[in-house]
């Protein structure tokens, strides 16, 4: 009795700021408020709303059966709060329904996982007291940005007590094994690792309004009839994309809206489909084996690789230089600087930086907030130099015990304080 | 006087120049009309008239322009790139289109056009005793309008100012075509002027043209103008800071600049780099930088304007241009004013004016990184540097450079021999 599984990532950074040399040692404001509140705004009118609209009739219509699950950044959270709480609060209401999942990534959507194990941990653990504090459940099911994956990555989560994680279906990691079934780690203790079909994830993220597709228009009695092939050849058919796909990379006007709501019934057609959250798929199904993928893979580009955000020098210096104020940063105890250092760690900065010409190249440009990849560099230079300054003036303080995330105003009683762990990887 | 661009609206030092040195001869009384390719909004000065060369454009002129049947038509239709079957009429509305938003047209095109505005210009203008040319793009404006003051009987001389050449700009890999101009230009002049002995002798070597022809008229800056004094940044309480500024094109060095910072950053990590400006060349220099390692040590900023320009400069301890080829660089004399010392290449004009100048070969990183070292770190060198600069300056104004050009005109026209007498029947 196969499974499809939906989740949708939802993310929005701190864009920087256009940040002039004349600012460096002057100016704290590293971000562009006003640009991240107007995305933040328009991709809510354009997505956010009537999609969680749409997830909520779904939801409300099928007690018990449609299933969905999503992973919200921290920093797309915080957005939430402050531009639209609006969204915050529908997203909250689909929580409530208890046939949503909400999954825990790290908080900042940040590539710490790569870089510092210690960061990577506590990220993890903010995050998932925020989803906690806001959607009620403390999440078992993790997803690393970008669905970054290794051997080495899995241990770390699972080492946190996560029961389930989601990556990419690899091709070139899983050779002829399909991605319809239940995995482990190389070094599994029994986490669960679920891998996206990446054809059929692309299909509804990508191709769907491309009309040069041999497949356009995707019907859902189509779509539901290249599901049901699973049948009998797999357990679980993972549908992972950003959840922007609808209304924000898929205008409205495709009739992506329309393929959802049609979507749970066509499924259905078939008796033996359901719908299932990844913690459920991962209870559901015994794994079929172990896979071993000691080089880190992710979603992103044609390469399912790290390609996206590392590899240039202007990408890997800039980041490099990022991780460098670890020990300064935490020895200053100033939690304000704190927060400002990990949004700069925030994947997507690092991403408007590569210069990758191919088709990708397109994409990237398309999400950029820079005219170009030598912009964002440069301005991130500027902010780091900045930085690099204050901490000279600040003075050390007691070292510093990370606090789960206190909100503004509404604050969430404080249960106790993680000590920073010990670096072990760098 | 003929000219390419007028400030605000330009792009580069020619514009500042012009402005200068008009300001400086209307103090001494000589009545200007300036001539531009088009004037594009208000002008904030009042001390000359300035003309926009499209108002004079007349139909049957670009007819006749597009009539020629000569290499100029495989340009038109070559460079406008729309196929060789267009209608003269055609041709002529994409031609008025280029022209008036000064896209690129074939440089014989854009010439010749510019010299028939000019003689509609002298046709129209009762009496004018001198025609000033700037740069190639007027010489045949000059040479039209000499015309049209012979047809009327009045012997003016057609006096070339050379600001740069194409060699300057492009080295051996120069415009042939705007060479040609040039060299056309500068034989059929009555005189020449250039803005230092580096470029006299650039244009006596390459060009042809006889010393005895050329005076050397050097640059200045504006002595009424007193640079707006910003506070001191916090930026360079922490950090010694070397500037470039200047278009990121070959003929500035801006990849000499590169080498440079890392040459000292390798040996002081403590100095930062910063580079001012756009250009071709600057994607390249930002990418070279961060393969260099110098990222952090190395910032960018976009090209500036009015008094940020001011405030970059008082930023710096240091004002380096390391041009391949540079007739002058008011850009120093700038950095001077505003007590920043200065290092030029020996290929600069500048060099020339002022011994609190430190000068070295471009392509001499080892030598330029010791004087920058010595420059930074050496407080009774560095004070000297900036009290005999600003004592040069004295001397270095636009008044100085217009006393001198106005002595020039005199000299010209009592060389001039009048008119020889045309037989009545002729």
């Amino acid at each position: 009795m196969p499974s499809v599984c939906f989740y949708f990532q939802v993310h929005q950074p701190y864009r920087m700021r256009h940040y002039p040399i004349f600012d460096i040692g002057e100016s704290p404001n590293y971000f562009d408020d006003k640009a991240n509140r107007e995305i933040c705004e328009k991709v809510a009118s354009k997505c956010y709303r009537p999609t969680n609209a749409l997830m909520l009739e779904l939801v409300k219509r099928y007690p018990g059966a449609f299933k969905i699950s999503y992973s919200i950044s921290g920093v797309a959270l915080e957005q939430f709060a402050e531009y639209t709480p609006d969204v915050l609060e529908s997203f909250q209401a689909l929580a409530a329904t208890g046939q949503v999942e909400f999954i825990t990534e790290t908080y900042y959507h940040s590539l710490a996982a790569l870089f510092n194990a210690g960061e990577f941990r506590e990220q993890i653990l903010k995050h998932q007291e925020t989803v906690k504090h806001y959607f009620g459940k403390k999440p078992t099911t993790f997803r690393n940005t970008e669905l970054i994956y290794s051997n080495g990555i899995a241990d770390m989560v699972e080492d946190l007590g996560f029961k389930t994680m989601l990556t990419e279906g690899v091709d070139r990691v899983l050779g002829w094994r399909s991605p319809n079934f239940v995995y482990e780690p190389w070094n599994g203790r029994g986490m669960k690792l679920l891998l996206k079909n990446y054809k059929l994830s692309d299909d509804i993220a990508f191709r769907f309004s491309q009309r040069s597709w041999k497949d356009w228009p995707l019907t859902t009695e189509k779509f539901a009839d290249w599901v049901h092939a699973v049948d009998g050849g797999g357990d679980t058919i993972n549908l992972f994309m950003d959840y922007e796909t609808f209304g924000e990379h898929q205008w409205a006007d495709t009739g992506i809206f329309e393929f959802m709501r049609a979507l749970p019934e066509a499924i259905w057609r078939h008796p033996s489909f359901n719908f299932a959250t990844p913690s459920e798929v991962a209870t559901m199904y015994p794994p079929v084996a172990k896979v071993d993928i000691p080089e880190a893979v992710s979603w992103a580009d044609e390469g399912r690789d790290l390609s996206a955000w590392l590899g240039n020098p202007m990408q890997d210096a800039s980041i490099a230089w990022v991780y460098k104020f670890e020990r300064q940063i935490k020895d200053s105890g100033d939690a304000h600087l704190l927060h400002q250092w990990r949004k700069l760690q925030t994947s997507d900065h690092f991403y408007y930086m590569c210069t990758k010409y191919w088709s990708d190249g397109d994409v990237h440009k398309y999400f950029s907030a820079y005219d170009s990849p030598h912009d964002s560099y440069v301005i991130m230079s500027n902010i780091l130099t900045d930085l690099e300054i204050r901490l000279k003036k600040t003075p050390k303080k007691v070292p510093l015990f990370v606090v789960p995330t206190e909100f503004k105003k509404e604050k969430t009683p404080v249960k106790k304080a993680v000590p920073v762990k010990k670096k072990v990887l760098s | 006087m003929l000219g390419w661009e007028i400030p605000p609206f330009n792009s580069g030092g020619l514009g500042t120049a012009c402005l200068g040195l008009t300001e400086g001869l209307s103090d001494q009384g000589v009545d200007i009309r300036f001539v531009v390719p088009k004037v594009f909004g208000k002008l904030p000065f009042n001390h000359m008239k300035v003309l926009s060369a499209a108002d004079y454009s007349s139909a049957s002129q670009l007819k006749s322009l597009l009539e020629r049947e000569d290499i100029q038509q495989e340009f038109i239709t070559h460079q406008l790139a729309y196929g060789g079957h267009i209608s003269v009429n055609e041709k002529k509305e994409l031609l008025i289109e280029h022209l008036n938003h000064q896209l690129p047209v074939a440089p014989h095109i854009q010439a010749t056009w510019y010299a028939q505005q000019a003689a509609a210009i002298a046709e129209q203008t009762e009496h004018f005793e001198v025609i000033h040319a700037h740069d190639w793009f007027t010489y045949y404006g000059g040479m039209a309008a000499r015309d049209v003051a012979r047809r009327k009987g009045h012997n003016v001389p057609f006096i070339a100012h050379v600001h740069a050449t194409e060699i300057d700009r492009s080295g051996e890999h120069g415009d042939p075509a705007i060479i040609a101009i040039e060299r056309t230009g500068l034989h059929a002049a009555d005189h020449v002027v250039a803005v230092s002995h580096y470029t006299k002798e650039l244009l006596h070597r390459r060009y042809g043209i006889p010393r005895s022809k050329i005076s050397v008229v050097h640059n200045g800056i504006p002595s009424h103008k007193q640079p707006q004094v910003f506070d001191i940044q916090e930026l360079k309480r922490h950090h010694k800071i070397v500037l470039f500024m200047g278009r990121m094109t070959m003929q500035k060095g801006p990849d000499y600049f590169v080498k440079l910072a890392k040459a000292v950053t390798d040996e002081d990590p403590n100095v930062r780099f910063i580079m001012v400006g756009s250009g071709d060349m600057e994607k390249k220099c930002i990418e070279e930088s961060a393969k260099q390692g110098l990222t952090g040590k190395m910032l960018f900023s976009s090209f500036l304007r009015g008094s940020s320009v001011d405030r970059a400069y008082q930023l710096a301890d240091l004002f380096v241009m390391p041009s391949v080829s540079e007739p002058f660089g008011i850009v120093a004399l700038e950095a001077m004013q505003n007590g920043t010392p200065v290092l030029v290449s020996n290929q600069s004009g500048v060099a020339e004016v002022s011994n609190n100048i430190m000068k070295v070969d471009f392509w001499d990183i080892e030598a330029m990184k010791g004087s920058v070292l010595s420059a930074l770190y050496d407080p009774n060198f560095h004070a000297a540097m900036k009290q005999g600069g600003y004592d040069d300056l004295q001397t270095l104004t636009w008044d100085h450079a217009a006393t001198k050009m106005k002595a020039v005109y005199e000299h010209v026209l009592r060389s001039m021999k009048p008119l020889e007498l045309q037989p009545a029947y002729a």
